[in-house]
């Protein structure tokens, strides 16, 4: 490789903000939406996002608090106090950096954090832990009391320093207050007590009378009840039963709620719904990437669980799932083959681009985890099975090793498997492992360069294999999947956490979030005609200039 | 810096299986085989119960209402809990319209007499005790169509202690952890008998899906407190009260409380000023002994200034049925212990699964550090594992003491183990001088085994319930231990002519608490009965006037107690052994008063012949139970699952569920919701997730909700375990490293602190995770190595020129963590 001193640079991020986990309304009718692809402002007809590169400690939103002038944003990665005004957010501090804050509460004048690995009180800069760890979703202040629901143990109370369990459903995801009142959401419908004690009163009798009642959300209006169930949209109650919000489709998996300027706003996995309802920005309707290739028709974005996008050069996209014709929303690999049909390898089986719509081609009900182009044919891996889907048929090969994970070669087939590297010769199947000089026998992904076969692994980094011998260039290394690729003269590869890695002349170059990156997981590295590449990571795509 | 951070995950499913619907959407109700296959729905349908309180004597009616779902005859196997002191003196059987009294007998020849029934075709039914608390109920050609009621009473007294009664009726029998090895099967349940609990398959009921075990119960409360009495109140149930007087309550359990998972506890306060100290008498014949029941309240005692100096050891169970809420109870109850420790008393912490441990080698000194110290020792608990009681009995009275100090034994758990006796054997021989007090944590405690640990450990036992509240318990505890009490209790007669005392010897009460007797007369008399004895290190004197009546009708129950607590004390004698003669004793007392005993059950047969004996014999259909409340199946049966393989990359959760669910979602601890798909290649619905980088190692929770597709709901809890510890494997050579001779090579597991933490103490042939093990010689060549047992492994290699062997061994754990040692053997270089 040519000694070139690399200074890649990410030009563009596209996310998505279609997962709305978190739902607020300014007195001034401003929405802020949290979702995994940033915050969303919300006015009128006008949105903006805000992510890292606007200060926000991780690109995630799980929770929102205002106060005042003064905005909480919960994030995977800590807390930002913002104060949002005309020109911007402004993020004036970060806190309880690490911590995943799921709710935010002011109680007895303190902040306290809800996060996946406890409760917190933030304590001038310190942030202080109370009572044991796991998870809390929600926090209210109700009679002089902190409350906060645990899922799967229940609704706790902290009376100073301990935290009591009441009596109720152990299944609790969100609290509302309302002076001594307290609401909790539960996945049995809802519970309401008032001064600490249950009441079992017509609304909680009420409450179970929902469809789907896996209430996941609860809010007030003039002192009733709005609740949001998973898969079974919102309903408040009024005049001793609940009734369905019309405005939110009645099988919306509710997540979050607030009410809007113009009624009541639902926050799903899909979206926000509701009157007056902000759209989506961005294509994806979910930023955990796994895949990318690039056809006639555009480049092709696999999802962890929500299908396919296509993005067109003309701005526009197309999105694919179940519902849409694909067989399944969970996008393992994509591939290209030599006629420039894209291939799809999902958890249930391998589909091929035909037409306007997809057609089964194998390992039907299978988990796909393994696809590509290599020796003059498109080859899938699952399980132990290897498949190739040629011309004259499809051929079940038996090579040794376990569990493909990649698939190179040019003229012979190499098999990246988790016991090995996999090399077709004339004589039958020659394995590499760690007995010859390889540093794990996990190979993750596998790229043919000028120099040699590169070989990525599962966590020891990365080798060329060159003349028969096993270098290694680099052994501290998790590289994902299938996330290796030669560009040029470099190579390209996306690891588990460290983000994206480039080599040229010996030399290693590394792109995370701090520059710029949606997320350091890496999944996909594709190579664009413009001699950028895209990068798929578990946080959005990224376009990054060579 | 890179970390090695690879995933155990549990490959989840649900066990049992959830039942497809068929037709209209129904929740089916499932029995099962010992091996848990389902054999169809379940017989028993409902349990009512019926307890009328007189004062401080309880008279309860258990109605068993079975059925038959089949086609076919069927016998039904039923394990179910009473209290531990119950006496149960009555069982009848009601077919149709006919009803059947039973006989006591002993045992053998009840079981032959109803086996033999069973064989000729006639509907029969048996009830034996297993256990103080623990008894089963056989009924045998139940036909399609033709229900039988089952009904057993007993009597038992209400506990009372400083102003406030408590009844606790156990509702179902909590999974017992069964040590020793296998023997064989006698009764239908799911842990075979083994050479230290004999009788293990006739005390481990099949535990169906939670909600699921296909019966439930209703309880009514008549209460007559003969005093006026205050509301009612239970920790663990919602009820519904109807006053009818000062003195009168009717108390139901709440509609909605029909799920037979958790003990029913009743409390009713009095004032205790109102409660009287007396003697009740029975003789309905004065040509026989008559019984008497004294009840003393000792006047109570001034403050005192003076403490005795202790050491406070505190032994957690850690076991797996403790993980989850129990644990989590255990917990809070600790750090409340903790922090009210008296400034002057040491403290020790131990825990026990399946082998024990301690925060220190000796009593730590009540400073702050060594409270924070043991907070955080607790804090990082989990429950996993067997439950080795016995090992952490020992371990407490083996722990370093102070001979200067009054060492007390705080012993939490929920008792769930079938070998009773030897834990019980074991603190009455190694009691000494010290004190035992026992914390039975959760829903379903075996209380039986909690309280008489207490007993015999002279202290006493709170039962602390998933909703109570730990603060009050642990005020009551330290309260009891540092006030002042009755110890050295003797009765003088005053010349009554009384015989038969019990208990003998009486044990030391503590504040609040009344002093009970029961004892038999044979003759009428009045007189002066005197009880002596120490309160707070002075001498204790009080007198009562009593008069033995010549004859008296009412109060038959106390004939029945007092031959309760006869059994009682000689079952206590056999403590440490079986003795035939204290054997025939206990039948023949039994037998005389009707009572049941581990010796003695109750049988009634129909004289009809209903079922054809030549269709051979009826199918037999073990009763499910429901798991208790807050403890986890998991935490009990599914604790092999965290060591399963799975695919490369991110983790799969699989659940077992019907495929027209509407929606199965699971929510992980980190913040992430999966809506799960369904699978019909394997028939399960799946996700994949990713764990967290920086997830710590440790033992989380998955929450998922199946909605069925009538719209109910099952919910439950999958662990999981993130494993990022590299394995290690310790190699020697056997064999003269004489260059060209062959050595064997010997591989094995090594587990860590990180391991243990992480999974507990199990066997090792659970822990043992290493899926590959790769050697080579320092030339590069492979010695092959097999595996000969879980965690061990042994091949064969030539010794080279140099007689000096390096080997480099790279083993891989089924997480995908992989650890590489050298090892160097023979001359150096």
């Amino acid at each position: 490789m040519s000694a070139l001193l690399l200074a890649a640079q990410v030009l563009a991020v596209l996310t998505g903000t279609a997962d709305a986990r978190a739902l607020v309304t300014d007195p001034g009718g401003t929405v802020w939406v949290g979702t995994t692809g940033g915050l969303v402002r919300a006015e009128g007809d006008s949105t903006e996002v805000y992510t890292p590169r606007d200060g926000l400690p991780d690109g995630t939103v799980r929770s929102l608090l205002r106060k005042g002038p003064t905005l909480w944003v919960g994030t995977d990665r800590g807390v930002a106090r913002c104060r949002p005004d005309a020109s911007g957010l402004h993020v004036q501090a970060v806190v309880g950096a690490g911590l995943r804050v799921e709710a935010l509460a002011i109680h007895a004048g303190h902040l306290y954090l809800g996060t996946t690995t406890g409760l917190f009180e933030v304590r001038e800069a310190e942030v202080v832990p109370h009572g044991p760890s796991g998870r809390v979703t929600a926090l209210a202040s109700a009679g002089g009391d902190l409350y906060l629901t645990r899922p799967g143990r229940g609704t706790y109370r902290l009376q100073g320093e301990r935290l009591r369990r009441l009596r109720g459903d152990r299944f609790a995801w969100d609290l509302a207050a309302d002076g001594d009142d307290l609401w909790i959401a539960t996945s049995a419908g809802l519970e309401h007590r008032r001064a600490g004690r249950r009441r079992r009163d017509r609304v909680e009798r009420a409450s179970r009378d929902i469809p789907a009642r896996d209430l996941r959300s609860v809010r007030l209006q003039d002192g009733q009840p709005v609740v949001g169930s998973l898969g079974g949209g919102a309903w408040r109650y009024s005049r001793g039963r609940f009734h369905a919000l019309d405005t939110i489709p009645p099988g919306a998996r509710v997540q979050t709620l607030t009410l809007g300027p113009e009624g009541w706003l639902a926050g799903t996995p899909d979206g926000v719904v509701g009157a007056g309802a902000p759209a989506n920005g961005g294509p994806f309707p979910d930023n955990d990437l796994s895949a990318l290739a690039q056809t006639d028709e555009g480049l092709w974005v696999g999802t962890f669980d929500h299908g396919l996008v296509l993005l067109r050069g003309d701005g526009t996209h197309q999105r694919f799932d179940e519902t849409r014709g694909l067989l399944d929303d969970r996008i393992n690999r994509l591939a290209v083959d030599d006629a420039g049909s894209l291939w799809v390898a999902t958890d249930r089986g391998v589909v091929q681009r035909q037409g306007e719509g997809f057609v089964l081609r194998g390992l039907l009900d299978r988990h796909v985890f393994a696809l590509g182009f290599a020796a003059g044919a498109i080859h899938a891996g699952a399980g132990d099975t290897v498949v190739r889907f040629g011309d004259g048929g499809d051929t079940e090969l038996f090579p040794p090793g376990a569990r493909p994970q990649d698939f190179g070669g040019a003229a012979n087939l190499v098999v990246a498997t988790a016991e090995g590297l996999v090399q077709a010769t004339p004589d039958g199947w020659a394995l590499l492992t760690s007995d010859d000089g390889l540093e794990d026998d996990w190979v993750t992904a596998v790229a043919s360069g000028p120099d040699g076969l590169y070989l990525g692994t599962y966590a020891s980094g990365v080798a060329r294999l060159s003349g028969g011998r096993v270098e290694t260039l680099r052994d501290d290394l998790w590289v994902n999947a299938g996330a290796l690729v030669a560009v040029g003269s470099s190579l390209a590869l996306g690891t588990l956490d460290d983000g994206l890695w480039l080599y040229a002349g010996e030399r290693w170059t590394q792109l995370d979030t701090a520059a710029g990156l949606p997320d350091d997981d890496v999944t996909a590295v594709l190579p664009a005609a413009d001699g950028t590449l895209w990068v798929a990571t578990r946080g959005g795509l990224a376009r990054v200039a060579l | 810096m890179t970390r090695t951070l690879a995933l155990t995950f549990a490959l989840a499913a649900l066990a049992p299986a959830l039942a497809a619907a068929d037709g209209p959407a129904v929740t089916r109700l499932v029995a099962l085989s010992p091996d848990r296959t389902p054999l169809g729905e379940c017989p028993l349908q409902h349990t009512e119960v019926t307890l009328d309180v007189s004062g401080a004597t309880v008279h309860a009616r258990v109605a068993q209402r079975f059925a038959n779902p089949f086609d076919v005859p069927i016998e039904a196997v039923y394990a179910f809990p009473l209290p531990a002191d119950a006496a149960v003196n009555a069982m009848a059987m009601r077919i149709d319209d006919r009803v059947v009294q039973s006989e006591i007998m002993r045992r053998e020849a009840a079981r032959e007499t109803y086996e033999a029934a069973r064989d000729r075709g006639r509907t029969a039914s048996l009830l034996e005790q297993e256990r103080p608390n623990v008894f089963t109920t056989s009924v045998a050609n139940i036909r399609p169509g033709h229900p039988i009621e089952v009904t057993l009473e007993y009597v038992a007294t209400v506990p009372y202690a400083e102003g406030t009664y408590e009844m606790a009726f156990p509702m179902t029998v909590g999974p017992r952890f069964v040590p020793g090895a296998p023997t064989g099967r006698s009764g239908p349940g799911w842990a075979p008998d083994t050479d230290r609990v004999p009788d293990a398959s006739r005390i481990t009921p099949p535990v169906a899906p939670r909600g699921r075990s296909g019966h439930d119960i209703a309880v009514r409360v008549n209460l007559d407190a003969g005093v006026p009495v205050g509301q009612p109140t239970s920790p663990s149930h919602e009820l519904r009260v109807r006053r009818l007087d000062a003195r009168r309550v009717r108390v139901d359990l709440a509609a909605h409380e029909t799920l037979p998972n958790a003990d029913f506890v009743l409390r009713w306060p009095v004032r205790p000023e109102r409660v009287e100290s007396g003697v009740l008498a029975y003789r309905p014949d004065p040509g026989e002994p008559g019984y008497l029941g004294l009840v003393l309240h000792p006047d109570p005692a001034p403050p005192t200034e003076e403490i005795t100096p202790k050491e406070i050891v505190f032994v957690l169970d850690t076991s797996g049925s403790m993980s989850g809420q129990p644990m989590d109870l255990s917990k809070a109850l600790m750090r409340r212990l903790i922090a009210d420790l008296h400034p002057d008393d040491t403290f020790a912490v131990l825990r026990y699964d399946d082998d024990q441990s301690a925060l220190s080698p000796t009593p730590l000194a009540n400073t702050p550090i060594n409270r924070q110290r043991a907070l955080r020792f607790v804090q990082n608990l989990s429950g996993s594992g067997g439950t080795d009681a016995l090992g952490g009995v020992r371990a407490a009275f083996d722990y370093p003491r102070d001979e200067r100090r009054l060492r007390v034994v705080v012993f939490l758990s929920d008792g769930y183990i079938g070998n009773d006796h030897e834990v019980i054997a074991e603190v009455q021989r190694r009691i000494g001088p010290a004190r035992l007090f026992g914390f039975g944590v959760g829903s379903s405690v075996n209380r039986y085994l909690l309280e008489e640990m207490g007993r015999v450990g002279r202290g006493s036992t709170a039962i602390v319930t998933l909703d109570d509240d730990p603060e009050g318990q642990v005020e009551t505890f330290y309260h009891r231990l540092q006030s002042p009490y009755l110890t050295d209790i003797r009765v003088d007669w005053g010349g009554l002519p009384v015989t038969d005392r019990f208990p003998d010897p009486i044990p030391d009460l503590f504040a609040g608490q009344p002093l009970q007797l029961r004892a038999r007369y044979a003759r009428a008399g009045t007189g002066t009965v005197t009880i002596r004895g120490r309160l707070a290190g002075r001498p204790f004197r009080q007198e009562l006037e009593v008069t033995l009546p010549e004859r008296a009708e009412d109060h038959s129950a106390l004939a029945t107690l007092w031959a309760r607590s006869k059994v009682d004390e000689v079952e206590r004698r056999m403590h440490q052994g079986p003795d035939p003669a204290l054997e025939e004793e206990l039948v023949q007392v039994a037998l005389a008063h009707s009572l049941l005993t581990r010796k003695t059950s109750f049988v009634a047969v129909e004289r009809r012949v209903v079922t054809d004996p030549a269709g051979g014999p009826p199918r037999l259909v073990p009763v499910p139970v429901e798991l208790p409340e807050g403890v986890s199946a998991e935490g009990v049966f599914g604790s092999d699952l965290s060591l399963a393989r799975f695919q490369p990359g991110d983790p799969e959760l699989r659940v077992d569920a019907p495929a027209d669910a509407r929606s199965v979602t699971a929510d992980f601890p980190f913040g992430e919701m999966q809506e799960l798909h369904f699978e019909p290649r394997i028939g399960r619905w799946t996700t994949r997730f990713l764990v967290p980088r920086e997830t710590a190692e440790g033992n989380y929770h998955i929450a998922i909700v199946v909605t069925l597709a009538d719209g109910t709901q099952e919910r439950l809890m999958q662990p999981y375990t993130v494993d990022g510890s590299a394995p290690d494997v310790a190699v020697e050579l056997e064999g003269e490293l004489r260059a060209g001779a062959s050595v064997r090579v010997i591989a094995r597991q090594r587990f860590t602190d990180a391991d243990r933490a992480l999974h507990g103490n199990r066997r090792v042939d659970i822990l043992s995770d290493v899926a590959r093990l790769r050697v080579r010689l320092a030339t590069g060549e492979r010695v092959e190595l097999r595996m000969v047992a879980p965690g061990h492994w042994e091949g064969e290699l030539e010794v080279p020129a140099s007689e000096r062997v390096d080997l480099r061994v790279t083993a891989y754990d089924v997480a995908g963590n992989r650890g590489t040692r050298l090892h160097h053997f023979g001359a150096e270089r």
